[in-house]
């Protein structure tokens, strides 16, 4: 089985792992949100729930072509290109997201935020995989 | 908040009527989607993401149709959404499934708020009843390989002018209710009680249903719509007459034993699954009540939240033990202790009694 990575996706483990992920996606980059103050608590999980299901809407929509692009790499790179892909794909997503739910915070500070609690939720799904 | 300028039972029928068929077209995909040569993980992700969407959705859904004024433009656009998916499914069925997701959650949200504006627990049966009916409709005819998506694609494009046809423009204005919700805060007890309510009654049914889907048992599943389509329309009815919430301990605690000791009647088996199935409206009800006329999220924690919630207990560990007549008799008596001690608010006032 080819296990391609996505954000909030998971969209790749199966079973309950898919919700334990999706909870922990959504638990961490509120708390990420929150450790920036980048917006009240209640908020933060707000928006990491609604981000986190986007990207795992075009994590689902895009789960062939990113495949098909990583399968260029050869077998020990495509798991790398597949994270980097998915990782920048998410990236965009989410700060989009992120700046159109939270129109007043300037966009410095959004990619900023979007940075960091992407690095945070894939080094979680990259445990994930490993366990 | 009230709706005004609807003329009731034609609108009601007619939202039922829609509910069923976006149901079908729903309940094709995911059948289809079954049957496809796909990557399994392609297919449970595809059923994952389109309950997350269209269950999971609502309550959002729910509070962004609280803040618009014309729910006729969510309808139009839930089954604008609907013939995109269908339209798209030959050639993309992953962007369908996200498209119906989506879609689906709209159209419970907005079309029940329609529905349950005067909270009556019929109205709601009656829009909900062909749900289920459509849902399993849609599988079989996937799994009979019946391609129904050109009738489908003509029976939501002439849903969806139907829509545009209404005669009247569904607004609901802001009253004082709002303003009261804020003074008399909504008692947790309650509502924890009435969604456990709602997802011990349907947790049997889906069970059931997924365990059935897998040995492909059509004549049971065809039994167990019917029994639900008749169990909401009739049980709203008998709800609205009798009490919401004594009808709900009633047709609970008679349910229970015919779902559990009797799964391989396919008899009793029906009638309880329809008992189960009937107490849906009077729940619902009694949610819009204890939400002090909160429709929009009160239907969408019924009709999504609540049913998602008993959905992921079935992805767990614990999934084999739910599964038992000792969990689902067990949890039959914590709901009908509930609901005899959760009866009154602090004020003393009844919340859970429709005669009050």
């Amino acid at each position: 089985m080819n296990f391609t990575l996505l954000d909030g996706g998971g969209a790749f483990l199966l079973g309950y792992l898919i919700i334990l992920f999706l909870v922990a996606a959504i638990v961490s980059e509120a708390i990420v949100m929150i450790l920036l103050k980048f917006n009240k608590a209640g908020k933060c999980f707000l928006d990491a729930l609604l981000i986190n299901i986007a990207s795992l809407v075009a994590g689902y929509l895009l789960l062939d072509p990113v495949q098909n692009i990583s399968d260029k790499f050869g077998s020990r790179l495509q798991i790398f290109a597949e994270i980097l892909i998915m990782f920048l794909i998410t990236l965009l997503i989410e700060a989009g997201l992120l700046m159109l739910l939270n129109k007043a915070k300037n966009s410095k500070q959004v990619w900023l935020t979007a940075f960091i609690m992407n690095l945070v939720s894939y080094l979680i799904l990259w445990a994930f995989l490993s366990f | 908040m009230k709706l005004k300028k609807i003329k009731k039972l034609p609108v009601i029928l007619l939202l039922g009527l829609g509910h069923g068929l976006n149901d079908l077209t729903a309940g094709f995909f995911l059948g289809s989607l079954v049957l496809m040569k796909a990557d399994i993980l392609q297919i449970s992700m595809g059923l994952f993401l389109y309950n997350l969407l269209a269950f999971g959705g609502q309550y959002p859904v729910a509070i962004f149709i609280e803040k618009k004024r014309s729910l006729k433009q969510f309808l139009l656009l839930s089954y604008g959404l609907n013939i995109f998916a269908i339209v798209s499914f030959s050639f993309m069925p992953q962007l369908s499934i996200v498209l119906a997701g989506i879609g689906s959650a709209i159209y419970h949200v907005a079309g029940g708020t329609v529905c349950a504006e005067k909270n009556k627990a019929v109205n709601i049966g009656i829009f909900a009843a062909p749900g289920v009916a459509g849902l399993i409709t849609g599988g079989y005819l996937a799994y009979a390989g019946i391609n129904i998506l050109p009738a489908l694609l003509i029976a939501s494009t002439v849903f969806f002018i139907l829509l545009t046809m209404l005669p009247f423009k569904i607004i609901y204005e802001k009253d004082n209710e709002f303003a009261e919700n804020k003074k008399n805060p909504l008692d947790q007890h309650d509502i924890i009680m009435i969604l456990l309510l709602t997802i011990i009654s349907l947790r049997s049914v889906i069970w059931n249903v997924f365990q059935l889907m897998y040995e492909n048992n059509y004549h049971w599943l065809i039994a167990i719509a019917i029994a639900a389509f008749i169990g909401k329309i009739a049980g709203g009815w008998l709800a609205d007459k009798i009490g919401w919430r004594l009808y709900l301990m009633i047709s609970l605690a008679v349910a229970t034993p015919l779902v559990t000791f009797f799964r391989k009647e396919l008899l009793l088996f029906s009638i309880g699954v329809g008992l189960l199935q009937s107490g849906i409206p009077a729940s619902t009800s009694l949610l819009i009540h204890a939400m002090r006329g909160r429709i929009q999220r009160a239907i969408g924690l019924s009709f999504g939240t609540a049913i998602i919630g008993g959905a992921i207990i079935f992805y767990t560990p614990a999934r084999s033990f739910l599964l038992s007549n000792t969990a689902l008799c067990s949890i039959t008596v914590i709901i009908l202790v509930l609901l005899f001690f959760v009866r009154k608010n602090k004020t003393g006032v009844s919340v859970l009694d429709n005669n009050n």
